[in-house]
């Protein structure tokens, strides 16, 4: 039996995406289908899949990530959905962690793509504000006031989520100066 | 002021990426006997001494290490394209022309393999020394 949930996760969130995603497989949830902002689960026995999500570096057709998910496939990784170049992967609970990457190095990259997505995010944002400023009327009234001050706000919640991503990967590089 | 702290946020974010190929640009024009494989190169190269493909890749690296090494496949994938760039290793059609590569290593990589095993004979024989272990 199929139930579809609408939930919001933005871009730097998604480590509370897989969070969420796993814990609805411990309740016996199992994703199986994903749109934009739209998750299909199917009953099913609980925890039988772990979950996790991947920035790719092209989209899910190109052929380059074709090759890495038959790749994954062969490992026993199942590609259930993209949104994007988010790509959503599931495997068979073994009782051991499922991680996608074993080293400080390839987490870093990771997260380096996803920072770097943000900040052309917030650039745009940066670029169409500063467009409007030109035409600044401050007036209660004006449309552009109001599209002007909620892009603001969406640049400065953007710039706190890229500030959260910094101070992983600040960690993760200081690990990976001992560890590898 | 937010847009001066975007336009910081971004060129800091673009510097720290950059400086990743920056490190990766000196690596390449040491000679390689003096750089470090990672454990993740090394195992996947010793597991390539006779044809095999990703997943068996996986289970030799955990068997040889008692479990202790377990290549993740996003790790595994960077390291097997990187080291098939480098030309330690090289891909052979899989048997019945089944869509699994298999890869093998290359004389380049049982170069790198040994010249390795010589630097970590040296780690472990100055660690003994001066532990007296």
């Amino acid at each position: 039996m199929k139930t579809t949930k609408h939930r919001l996760f933005f871009v730097w969130q998604y480590e509370d995406e897989e969070k969420w995603l796993n814990q609805m497989s411990e309740a016996g949830q199992q994703l199986c289908d994903v749109g934009f902002c739209t998750y299909t689960f199917e009953e099913g026995e609980p925890s039988r899949y772990q979950y996790r999500l991947q920035f790719l570096d092209d989209l899910p057709t190109n052929y380059k990530s074709r090759e890495y998910i038959a790749f994954l496939e062969d490992l026993g990784i199942k590609y259930i959905g993209n949104y994007g170049r988010w790509v959503y992967l599931r495997k068979e609970n073994d009782g051991n962690d499922f991680n996608l990457f074993s080293d400080m190095k390839s987490i870093i990259k990771h997260l380096n793509k996803i920072i770097l997505f943000c900040s052309l995010i917030v650039l745009f944002l940066t670029i169409s504000t500063i467009n409007m400023a030109v035409n600044f009327t401050f007036s209660f009234n004006s449309a552009v006031f109001w599209i002007g001050v909620v892009s603001v706000g969406f640049m400065i919640f953007c710039l706190a989520g890229i500030i959260r991503l910094q101070k992983k990967k600040r960690q993760l590089v200081k690990a990976a100066e001992i560890h590898e | 002021m937010t847009t001066i702290s975007a336009y910081d946020i971004v060129s800091i974010s673009l510097t720290d990426i950059s400086h990743d190929d920056a490190d990766a640009y000196e690596r390449i024009n040491m000679p390689d006997n003096n750089i470090a494989l990672t454990e993740a190169v090394y195992y996947i190269l010793l597991s390539l001494y006779e044809p095999l493909h990703g997943y068996g890749i996986m289970q030799k690296t955990k068997e040889m290490s008692d479990e202790r090494v377990i290549l993740a496949a996003g790790t595994l994938y960077g390291a097997i394209n990187t080291l098939l760039e480098k030309g330690w290793i090289k891909a052979i059609p899989g048997e019945k022309n089944s869509r699994k590569k298999e890869y093998l290593i290359t004389e380049a990589g049982k170069d790198a393999v040994t010249a390795e095993i010589k630097r970590l004979t040296e780690l472990a024989e100055n660690g003994r020394k001066v532990t007296g272990a």
